[in-house]
């Protein structure tokens, strides 16, 4: 198996370096969620081997995707409507794309392509605006339009600090649905980044965050919440289904 | 063409500002201002014709329906910001009396140089021989004359040409090339007519006329435009009436034979589509045309979307219809489609709407009209609002 990561920047997923659009290997550099994801894997496969440390990750970032943007289907383009709520599109159309990329890659490497594609699911920009479970589910589409059956989607509600608030909070692991109500609004009252980084003394930076999630700190399996477990259990099927485990 | 419109106090239109590019295409919700400012633009034109009790009675307007009820200000004030062609940026501003709905100042500049001036009941014209003078920065010298004659609009509907100068000249053309068709209606197409002076009219009921004063020339290049779309038209005919009232007939084949329809029969795509193609063909400089979709089915859309888009004309555009939008190149749709809405007072303000983070964020992975469809127009308010605030 083969791992195949996207997302927003270098404080979720990671980037590249000299910003290439698509990486592998020592060039890309892993951030919080990748951490997250390959520990995920490594506890859904049931044996130890991590995708990062053996160099079977690849990236794309969120331009690249963007630049492989498909012309409109003029006459089938696809409207709003009761099987589609407002604000989904954006999912929909990164999941098709992170699977097309998927696929060539899966044929490059001759294995089995899991992909990730982690998008906040309320920015700063679009705050308010939307569902999570229907921008989460149109990713779901997205990968299904493509007949990709290994894409899995990982969307915190509202942002990647609300799952990393839960383990850090001063009542670690606890009620931690409530922080789903938070606004993702990075100019808001109180922001969960700004809240993180209260809670971490102001040690939240992007080394310090995967340090405390390498050494446990910040320990993946306890965190507790709708978001995060929706996209542990998808992770872990896909991951299952793609190594043949029972 | 005109780069920008600003007017104060004209309905929803309080301290509005709009920047036109060569096509624009208005969004927004219902009641949004959309058709307000369409009638702003043609109001503004009308000033620079003169007849303003005329243009309030074609739309069953009174002078007190113009102004806004939003603010107290009793006059109208405009800006509007022309690049005339072989000269350059030449603004025209200016305040309306509403009562007398006379402009009671007016203001026409180039670079630093003032071209007319009119307040205190007088006015003054710099004197400018041509546009090499002016680009070359000579002293106009204005001679200041007391307004002994009632009018109304702008003093520039009064004055002949050899009373004015080269710029004025040609900025007042501009203003009196735009053409509103915001009324444009099926019923009013239909209709026999007389003479077209030289339009299709608000409600588009002088086309008949229009068609026919066109020629056997018009006519023929008319319908080389619309068979593309409807391969089945043979020709488009105009007949002279008892009385001179003009009527339209289209011949259209079916299996080899001929079928003859006046324009009472006729469908109305066909007769929009006829009238939105016999502008672009025509002599105006700016077309504005409301909610653009209406009776066009969407299989036209790419090909009346193409003609807007590559007109000659300088062209404004209201429309509700994703596929409108979702035609346009991305960078036609960046520069062009300008998202209206009104703030928490009421009061209609403008933005492109891919200028709007989330929605540039959107076109980069889908076309400009899914991005549009896709958003929740009625929160969108609150992301503009707080990068007015960052701003």
């Amino acid at each position: 198996m083969y791992l195949l990561l996207s997302g927003e920047g270098s404080g979720d997923m990671g980037a590249c370096d000299s910003g290439l659009g698509v990486c592998t290997g020592e060039q890309f550099k892993p951030g919080p969620m990748s951490v997250i994801v390959d520990q995920l894997v490594e506890l859904s496969q049931d044996f130890e081997f991590s995708y990062l440390e053996n160099q079977l990750v690849s990236f794309v970032s969120k331009s690249f995707l963007a630049e492989s943007k498909q012309k409109p289907l003029k006459k089938k383009m696809s409207f709003r409507g009761k099987k589609k709520p407002a604000e989904t599109k954006y999912y929909f159309e990164n999941a098709r794309l992170l699977a097309v990329v998927a696929k060539q890659k899966s044929v490059e490497v001759n294995d089995t392509v899991l992909a990730v594609l982690f998008r906040d699911s309320d920015g700063t920009a679009s705050a308010g605006r939307g569902d999570w479970k229907n921008k989460r589910d149109s990713m779901v589409k997205g990968f299904e339009v493509e007949a990709y059956e290994f894409g899995v989607p990982m969307v915190p509600n509202p942002k990647s600090e609300a799952w990393l608030l839960c383990a850090v909070k001063g009542t670690s692991y606890q009620a931690c649905h409530k922080l789903e109500n938070e606004s993702g609004n990075d100019r808001g009252m109180v922001p969960l980044k700004d809240q993180l980084s209260e809670a971490l003394c102001g040690k939240s930076s992007v080394i310090d965050i995967k340090e405390m999630l390498i050494d446990k700190r910040i320990d993946v399996e306890k965190i507790d919440m709708p978001s995060f477990n929706q996209f542990k259990v998808v992770l872990g099927e896909k991951v299952r289904l793609a190594l043949r485990l029972p | 063409m005109i780069k920008s419109i600003w007017i104060d106090n004209f309905k929803s239109l309080v301290d509005f500002e709009l920047d036109l590019s060569e096509f624009t295409c208005l969004v927004g919700l219902n009641g949004s201002g959309k058709s307000t400012v369409l009638q702003a633009i043609d109001f503004l034109s009308q000033l620079m014709d003169g007849d303003v009790d005329s243009w309030l009675g074609q739309r069953h307007w009174g002078s007190a329906d113009i102004n806004s009820k939003l603010t107290r200000k009793n006059n109208i004030a405009f800006k509007v910001v022309t690049f005339l062609p072989g000269l350059g940026e030449v603004i025209w501003s200016g305040s309306v009396n509403r009562k007398t709905l006379r402009c009671t100042e007016e203001l026409v500049s180039f670079s630093a140089m003032t071209l007319l001036r009119v307040d205190d009941g007088k006015c003054s014209i710099g004197k400018v021989v041509d546009f090499e003078s002016l680009i070359d920065g000579a002293k106009t010298t204005p001679e200041r004359f007391p307004i002994v004659f009632e009018y109304q609009g702008s003093i520039l509907s009064q004055l002949k040409d050899s009373q004015t100068n080269v710029a004025l000249h040609k900025l007042k053309s501009i203003i009196l090339e735009i053409k509103s068709l915001d009324l444009l209606s099926p019923e009013l197409l239909r209709r026999k007519t007389k003479e077209s002076k030289g339009g299709l009219g608000l409600g588009g009921e002088r086309l008949s006329a229009f068609i026919h004063e066109a020629g056997s020339e018009g006519k023929s290049k008319l319908k080389e435009e619309l068979t593309a779309v409807y391969p089945q038209l043979n020709q488009i005919e105009t007949r002279s009436l008892r009385s001179g009232w003009k009527q339209l007939e289209i011949t259209e084949e079916f299996g080899g034979q001929l079928l003859k329809s006046t324009a009472r029969h006729m469908n109305d795509g066909m007769l929009r589509l006829m009238a939105i193609l016999s502008q672009l063909e025509g002599d105006n400089e700016f077309l504005l045309f409301d909610e653009i979709e209406n009776g066009i089915n969407p299989e036209l859309i790419e090909y009346l979307v193409d003609r807007l888009v590559q007109s000659t004309h300088q062209v404004l555009v209201t429309t509700h219809s994703p596929m409108i939008l979702n035609f346009m190149e991305d960078d036609v749709a960046a520069r062009g489609v300008v998202y209206l809405y009104k703030t928490s007072k009421g009061v209609t303000q403008s933005i492109k709407l891919f200028d709007i983070p989330s929605l540039a964020k959107k076109l980069a992975f889908m076309g400009p009209g899914e991005a549009f469809v896709d958003t929740d127009l009625t929160c969108l308010y609150q992301e503009i609002e707080a990068l007015d605030i960052q701003q």
